[in-house]
């Protein structure tokens, strides 16, 4: 038999002053089931709670409703003085007597009224609610890190810096992601390799990082603390316990014209390679696409070259497992495509460039030494002109939203030109100039000011080619409220920032969800910022929005504190409110398996003794589940109820109301 | 005349509507506790039952609500795109669309079923919501005896 | 060769070779049309089809007396297809053989690949009777009273023998919601309030899957006008949605998925 309490509130006089609390009280104590009924001035006060706790002690009560103020107020308070009195804590509901009716409604009689009722619903709830437990999730403290770019080094480096293990995944040969590409960074000028590459060293070499580069990630199962996740190990061709990195195979490799993807087609590589002197495992893999021996079947001459006999031809990829409790994505962006703009020669000019052509052809170790010189003929461009916004801020052909980072890396593209080519012209046109952040707006005014980039407020119609060889750019100057041509040497397009191309399949793979752009989700846009929709999954860099580097790492650094911060306990604990499948009906209809906003509804199969199928039926995954009731609702036969919203109380709240 | 229509006018100030409120917990029931703190008023003929989302709101607890004798419904949560779990609320509204012509059809019409979303910081939204929502059945007077749900024995 | 002697040699065929063990079709019983279980390919002559043949059999396919015997091949008009499509969508059934027959034409042995393929080129546009639009229109221009005196009346009829249930091949739940007593969400007398939940909840569990075949309706032996129920929420579903369920084996249900963009002009 239940023995309710009921426990009324006057919360001073905020509910007393509209609400006869003593009335409420009497009427409580009529309701069946109902063994005790108290009201007094401060319920959540010591002594009120005490009230609560002796209650519960001496009446043996079974379930207890406080009329008070909001739960979101003061439930976790009054849960605890159950429990303290030995009662489970969800046994134990609010009615809200303050926010949803003292406070709303004058008329005394009416609210009273009302207050009955609402005590009422929680009484008949709370017969019918069962003592909850937290579910304890134990968590593997191995964190997966996917990219292997700036964001995702720092985050590494930060887990692994905690104590804690790390998986890095990477996609290419090499760590170090865009910014091993970087000639300089703005706003400080400072060597972009100066500072990364020792970055990439110390994660290469950290006794808690595990380094997977050419690598990808295949398959995902599990769930938050308890994640098994499939990666693929490409085959390399090359076996990295012998090679030395001694560089003899890539200099006997006759395939020599291969564009080089870390210059951006701007310089060569040749089969087998590392993408760049600096590479971080310092080793090279053969690009199966490319080597002749791999496609052709004869050659072999890196094979001859190396001492150490490293090379196999016949490596194979491998597909490894590891468990891991949490994921950290940093996969990064690519510039977008400009080819879709035909008035800007449809990706077809030599010399029409993107960002990172210019900061090849600018970087020291880049194909052109650090010297300014065009891709069509070599020569150093006299003229150079920028355009921002390419595909940016442009619904209709390119993107709607706006980089964020093209300001300030053609504002440092005008300055690295003009600090090489002292005579030339660097022109930039422009919608704004967006250029928050520390030190940007000085950066900008250095620019202009300082090494006189000139700056052309307006969109650039079109570009094309003239007999000599001259880029015509043919724009207009808003503010001046004219047209302007200008004969151009190179023209350097600020593409769009895009996610990394296979980032829907990965996030995918991890049930986080992305926008139609496909920028990773966040959990919440302005209070779980590094979070996703998928528990124990975390976003840091550029997959998420576009992101420069100090934001970057700001958010690795985020991510890794809450990978720490999961990990800082053996096991989760989990708030009780799961939905559970009663699989004896349950027909297998997949309507609640669709519906599940967080996966967690899976397909399990009953077997015999024998482990033959006898049928397959929904299950709930408790890790997963985070307890919305979708699936309940959807359930036709009503085989799935939801533990603290469970059929029968929300049933009992309705039935009186009658 | 005069005095029918006073009459009436009586009656219809008299008769007090009975409306049963579905409310998820992250957005309507918190804006309704905001019209609480913002100290709002609003008539006192709404019960709320709280659900932890609008996704678990089976349309078997309207069905209830009616059989009861409940004059109307509402059904509230969070704007599309804010749904705590992300996609309750889409899932709801789906249901919605299709049960509330189903109702409309067998005589339970758009002045008994409201539909509503009001966010945690929408206060305002909900005191006015169940201002209008009260005065709209109040107008339309009571569900009985044209209720085809209700219970009778 | 008529269609009923096509369907006969098929079927015979199949028996024969093993393909089938059970043919389910069509026979006559006096005036009426009954369905036939034929296992023997001596069995195939009691097998007819013509325009009077309406009973959904796909309802027998998930019966496990039936999924017993092995494979079972099925005579299936239209409406019979769109059924199997559905129960497919939604995993009941992995596979189906089906003697694919029109309102114009026989098209032979199919599965179900071919059955939805066939739908889809043959018959994308299954319209319902002018008649049941036209009732459908005459409800709606009711008022919401006259609306709601109309099916009181009519489902003060319903007497809960669940014909309707048994006749439909989507009602296949282990336990249905109308026998789940924990709670007792519908009443089970057969009374107004529990009569109005049952028929307001079996139309509304086939939203977005209801075919549109009739079976329900015909099975009712007290005459109600089911059909009214499941056309509007077809009509909505497929105005709404842009919905069709039974056309494509692979189709998410349509409650338990959602567009971003779908209509809200109702929510305030």
């Amino acid at each position: 038999m239940a023995r309710i309490g009921v426990f009324i509130c006057h919360c001073g006089e905020n509910i007393a002053r509209t609400v006869d609390c003593a009335a409420v009280a009497a009427a409580a104590a009529k309701m069946p089931g109902v063994v005790h009924s108290a009201d007094y001035k401060y319920m959540c006060s010591d002594p009120g709670q005490q009230m609560i706790r002796q209650a519960i002690a001496e009446k043996k009560l079974t379930g207890a409703v406080v009329g008070a103020c909001s739960p979101r107020m003061h439930e976790p308070t009054f849960r605890r003085a159950a429990a303290e009195a030995g009662l489970n804590p969800y046994l134990l509901e609010m009615a809200n007597l303050r926010e949803h009716c003292s406070w709303v409604h004058e008329d005394r009689a009416a609210a009273t009224a009302k207050a009955i009722d609402l005590v009422r619903v929680m009484v008949e709830k709370v017969k019918r609610n069962r003592s909850l437990y937290p579910i304890r999730v134990p968590i593997e403290p191995t964190a997966l890190v996917v990219g292997g770019g700036i964001a995702g080094i720092q985050a590494a480096l930060d887990i692994a810096g905690g104590g804690k293990k790390v998986i890095l995944v990477e996609r290419g040969p090499s760590i170090g992601g865009h910014m091993a590409r970087l000639s300089e960074t703005f706003p400080t000028l400072d060597c972009s390799q100066c500072i990364l590459t020792p970055r990439m060293v110390e994660a290469a070499s950290h006794p808690n990082i595990t380094l997977m580069t050419y690598s990808e990630v295949e398959a995902v199962e599990g769930f938050v603390g308890n994640f098994q996740v499939t990666i693929r190990r490409k085959a390399k061709y090359v076996d990295w316990s012998k090679c030395t990195g001694c560089g003899d195979c890539w200099a006997k490799c006759p395939a020599r014209k291969i564009p080089s993807e870390f210059d951006a087609r701007l310089g060569a590589r040749t089969a087998i390679y590392r993408p760049f002197p600096q590479a971080v495992p310092n080793k090279p893999v053969i690009d199966r696409e490319h080597c002749i021996m791999l496609t052709k079947g004869k050659c072999g001459a890196c094979a001859k070259a190396c001492q150490r006999g490293a090379v196999n031809f016949k490596d194979q990829d491998e597909l490894v497992k590891v468990k891991v409790g949490a994921v950290v994505l940093a996969t990064g962006f690519d510039l977008w495509d400009h080819s879709a703009y035909g008035e800007y020669g449809a990706g077809k000019f030599a010399d029409v460039i993107d960002g990172f052509q210019f900061e090849r052809l600018a970087s020291a170790s880049g194909p052109t030494g650090g010297e300014i010189r065009r891709p069509s003929d070599g020569q150093v461009p006299r003229t150079v002109v920028f355009i921002q916004c390419c595909g940016s801020r442009d619904e209709k052909v390119g993107k709607a939203y706006c980089s964020k980072i093209c300001c300030m890396y053609t504002a440092k593209h005008g300055m690295l030109y003009k600090h090489k080519v002292h005579d030339g012209r660097a022109i930039v046109f422009y919608m704004d100039i967006r250029a928050a952040g520390k030190g940007y707006e000085e950066f900008i005014r250095r620019a202009v000011e300082a090494d006189g980039v000139e700056y052309v407020r307006g969109r650039v119609s079109r570009i094309y080619r003239r007999t000599d060889g001259k880029l015509i750019v043919r724009g207009a100057d808003t503010l001046a409220g004219r047209a302007v041509t200008v004969e151009a040497d190179m023209v350097v397009l600020a593409d769009a920032v895009v996610p990394r191309s296979g980032g829907e399949k990965l996030a995918q793979l991890f049930g986080v969800g992305y926008d139609t752009d496909g920028f990773y989700s966040e959990a919440h846009p302005k209070l779980r910022p590094v979070e996703t929709a998928a528990a124990g999954v975390f976003l840091a860099g550029a997959c998420q929005s576009p992101k420069d580097i100090p934001d970057s790492v700001a958010q690795a650094s985020a991510a890794a504190a809450k990978v720490l911060g999961l990990f800082a306990r053996p096991e989760l604990e989990r708030e009780p409110v799961v939905a559970r499948v009663n699989e004896n009906t349950c027909v297998h209809c997949r309507a609640c398996i669709q519906a599940c906003p967080y996966g967690a509804v899976e397909d399990h199969e009953i077997r015999d003794r024998k482990g033959h199928l006898v049928r397959t039926v929904a299950r709930v995954n408790e890790g997963l589940c985070q307890g919305c009731g979708t699936c309940v609702a959807i359930c036709r036969s009503g085989c799935i109820d939801l533990e603290g919203f469970t059929d029968e109380q929300v049933f009992s709240e309705i039935a009186t109301l009658e | 005349m005069a005095q029918t229509e006073t009459k009436t006018a009586e009656a219809a100030a008299a008769f007090q509507p009975r409306i049963v409120a579905f409310v998820c917990n992250w957005c309507t029931y918190a804006g309704a506790d905001l019209a609480g703190t913002s100290r709002l008023r609003y008539p006192p003929n709404v019960r709320i039952i709280k659900l932890p989302c609008t996704g678990r709101i089976d349309p078997l607890f309207i069905l209830k609500a009616f059989e009861g004798g409940a004059d109307a419904v509402l059904v509230s949560g969070c704007h599309p795109g804010d749904c705590h779990y992300t996609s309750g609320n889409y899932h709801a509204r789906r249901r919605w669309a299709l049960f509330r012509r189903l109702l409309d059809l067998t005589g339970i019409d758009e002045r008994r079923l409201f539909f509503s979303w009001v966010s945690a910081a929408e206060g305002q939204k909900f005191a006015d919501l169940v201002a209008d929502i009260t005065e709209k059945v109040r107008a339309a007077g009571p569900l009985e005896p044209a209720n085809p749900a209700r219970r009778r024995l | 060769m008529s269609t009923s002697e096509a369907i006969r040699a098929d079927a015979a065929r199949l028996l024969a070779e093993g393909r089938a063990k059970l043919v389910i079709g069509y026979r006559a019983r006096g005036p009426h049309r009954a369905p036939a279980f034929v296992s023997d390919p001596a069995g195939v002559d009691v097998l007819i089809y013509d325009n009077l043949c309406k009973q959904n059999l796909a309802v027998y396919l998930r019966k496990p007396e039936v999924r017993s015997r092995g494979p079972v091949a099925v005579v299936a008009p239209p409406a019979v297809m769109r059924s199997l499509v559905v129960l497919a969508a939604e995993s009941q059934l992995t596979e189906a053989t089906v003697l694919a027959v029109g309102p114009d034409a026989y098209h032979g042995v199919l599965d179900l690949a071919g059955a939805a393929a066939l739908l889809k080129e043959k018959y994308a546009d299954l319209a319902p009777s002018p008649e049941l639009l036209e009732a459908l229109a005459k409800l709606d221009a009711m008022s919401p009273q006259e609306r709601a005196r109309f099916w009181t009346d009519q489902f003060a009829k319903c007497t809960r023998c669940y014909a309707c249930r048994a006749a439909c091949p989507l009602c296949y739940c282990a336990r249905c919601i109308v026998e789940k007593n924990v709670p007792q969400w519908i009443s089970t007398a057969a009374a107004q309030h529990g009569n109005f939940a049952w028929q307001i909840i079996r139309a509304f569990h086939q939203a977005g899957r209801c075919t549109l075949c009739g079976a329900c309706e015909a099975a009712c032996p007290q005459g109600i006008p089911l059909m009214l129920l499941n056309l509007a929420l077809s009509e909505e579903v497929a105005k709404q949605f842009g919905e069709k369920p039974g056309y494509d084996p692979a189709a998410k249900p349509v409650i338990g998925s959602w567009k971003p963009d779908d209509d809200q002009g109702f929510v305030r």
